[in-house]
């Protein structure tokens, strides 16, 4: 396997309202530095404000860096270049609701990508979509329904089609399982699955769950207060780890995604 | 025969279709808008329908009664004003000036201020928050007020009225549409169809427009009957049209001295004034609720 994303050194401050003039500083990540081969799914852990969201948010392109540098086979991802990153990277949110505009149709919000990045006509358009939706297992009828006429697993079904648009090589998933009920989450997790083993793509996940974790990840990053403390393979850390943060956050019973 | 039909097919209506038929369960709504469709007809034909001219003065029929009093005469269906001249014809004459010439005059704001805030919200930085804590300067200072300084500048007349408002309308069009679209822009959603590498343009007309289009409406018809009121407001003050102008906040303002003797020459205007400002406002909510509701659904 070759290696496909190399993130070296990326930092990202958050400012928030200090005194006066002097905005305080926040820095979310202190210069992160990992590897992801093709095909491999990476699951990023960490304590809640450890910085997994913002990495997650990074690597998509939703955020810029403050500092740092992305690189795809190679090639940089300048932040704010839309058009080239979302050709290989996509992102599946956490709230599914929130990230599908009510006022379109899902097949106008999965025919976007298309649009603005490939030269398909409308009616490729329109089965490049029926077949995304079938590959996620919707109906091509869903195309014109509106976001609020499905209920949380066909949304998150749809937002997964918007991110399979594109055929690409990486999906950033920021606890997109978090809101489904667990029998859903068991559906969303196979169709994942099916979807990597299909179409040979690869994960970066945010979770909290250490049964999906395991179930889905080759690779574990771990986080804590913006810094790697550990980045290894999915049983190295299960089966021992000295540390005792990582061990508090294995061995969580609650299954909340 | 290609588009024979055999399945039965599901049609989803069109979002403006779904708004109209929340809109049409509402019975409130529906009379309003039909007294609304009313009053722009009676605009549009003014001239046409009234039976007399606005200015001409019946030195036979001074203060004269409506058609159903026993003094009346069916000549002047709602009587005479002291000098002389057909009620009816002036209130008809009086829509073109006060119902009309406001809703040109919130459609020009709405020209100006619409794109003017949209740029704002899409821009960042300095030239964003300057314009902003400029606008909040303005916009504390209300809006008839700001009327009157900028008519004490420019001289009482209806077309320097009309020119004050629309320059006060134009801030409040811009802040409102600034914020509707700043609410919306760091949504979920929005980052996703960024995300999608989509065009400024696109983002900002078929992403986030369509979820600003409630918060604008409601802009719509406050503006439409805060330029109402003012106009009529300033034309009562005598800064606005002026004495022969059938306005009906000047018919107002004269009809102070006749209210005890003939008190139609008040009411009628008043009542004009009243019944469209409320049926704009009506309109104006409801169509709000009814786009709420379709996302609801």
């Amino acid at each position: 396997m070759t290696e496909l994303l190399r993130v070296s050194e990326l930092s990202k401050d958050y400012l928030h309202k200090g005194r006066w003039w002097t905005p305080k500083r926040i820095r979310a990540l202190k210069q992160v530095s990992f590897s992801l081969k093709s095909g491999e799914t990476l699951a990023i852990i960490g304590e809640t404000g450890s910085g997994k969201s913002s990495l997650a948010r990074l690597i998509a392109g939703a955020e810029s860096p403050t500092s740092g540098q992305i690189f795809l086979r190679d090639t940089e991802l300048k932040p704010r270049d839309y058009s080239y990153r979302c050709r290989h990277i996509r992102m599946v949110f956490q709230d599914s609701e929130a990230s599908l505009n009510p006022h379109l149709t899902i097949g106008r919000q999965l025919e976007e990508p298309l649009l603005f990045n490939t030269s398909l006509n409308a009616s490729q358009r329109r089965e490049a979509v029926a077949e995304a939706l079938k590959k996620v297992g919707l109906l091509p009828e869903h195309a014109v329904f509106h976001c609020h006429m499905m209920s949380m697993g066909q949304k998150q079904r749809a937002c997964i089609a918007r991110a399979i648009m594109l055929n690409p090589d990486i999906i950033v998933a920021d606890e997109a399982l978090a809101a489904l009920d667990s029998s859903i989450r068991a559906q969303i997790i196979n169709l994942l699955l099916d979807l990597q083993r299909d179409m040979n793509m690869s994960y970066i996940f945010v979770s909290h769950s250490p049964e999906i974790i395991r179930h889905m990840a080759d690779r574990i990053l771990v986080l804590r207060d913006g810094e790697v403390i550990a980045n290894a393979p999915t049983e190295e850390i299960f089966e021992n780890n000295p540390d005792s943060y990582i061990q508090s956050l294995l061995q969580q019973t609650y299954t909340l995604g | 025969m290609s588009n024979v039909k055999l399945f039965y097919e599901e049609r989803t209506p069109s979002p403006l279709q779904q708004v109209w038929r929340q809109f049409r369960h509402n019975w409130w709504a529906m009379g309003a808008l039909h007294v609304l469709g009313l009053v722009v007809i009676l605009t549009l034909f003014a001239g046409w329908l009234s039976p007399h001219s606005p200015t001409e003065q019946y030195t036979d029929a001074l203060s004269l009664p409506p058609a159903w009093d026993a003094d009346g005469e069916l000549r002047f269906i709602l009587g005479t004003d002291e000098l002389g001249r057909d009620m009816l014809s002036r209130i008809l004459h009086g829509a073109q000036l006060s119902f009309g010439l406001p809703l040109l005059v919130v459609i020009a704001a709405a020209l100006v201020g619409m794109p003017l805030g949209a740029l704002a919200a899409m821009s960042r930085g300095v030239k964003s928050s300057t314009l902003k804590h400029l606008l909040d300067v303005l916009l504390s200072i209300p809006s008839l007020l700001l009327a009157l300084i900028i008519i004490a500048i420019l001289g009482p007349g209806l077309s320097n009225a009309l020119l004050a408002i629309w320059l006060v309308l134009i801030p409040q069009f811009l802040h409102t549409t600034r914020n509707a679209i700043h609410a919306q822009r760091h949504q979920d959603y929005v980052i996703a169809a960024e995300l999608n590498g989509v065009s400024q343009w696109y983002l900002l007309f078929v992403v986030i427009f369509p979820n600003t289009v409630k918060v604008l409406v409601v802009q719509v018809t406050m503006a439409l009957s805060t330029a109402i009121l003012d106009i009529a407001a300033l034309g009562f003050l005598g800064l606005g049209a002026q004495s022969p102008a059938p306005e009906w906040g000047s018919m107002l303002a004269k009809s102070v001295e006749v209210a005890y003797s003939s008190p139609w020459v008040m009411a009628l205007p008043g009542l004009a004034l009243c019944i469209t400002l409320i049926s704009v406002n009506i309109v104006g909510d409801s169509l709000k609720s009814a786009i709420d509701e379709r996302i609801k659904r």
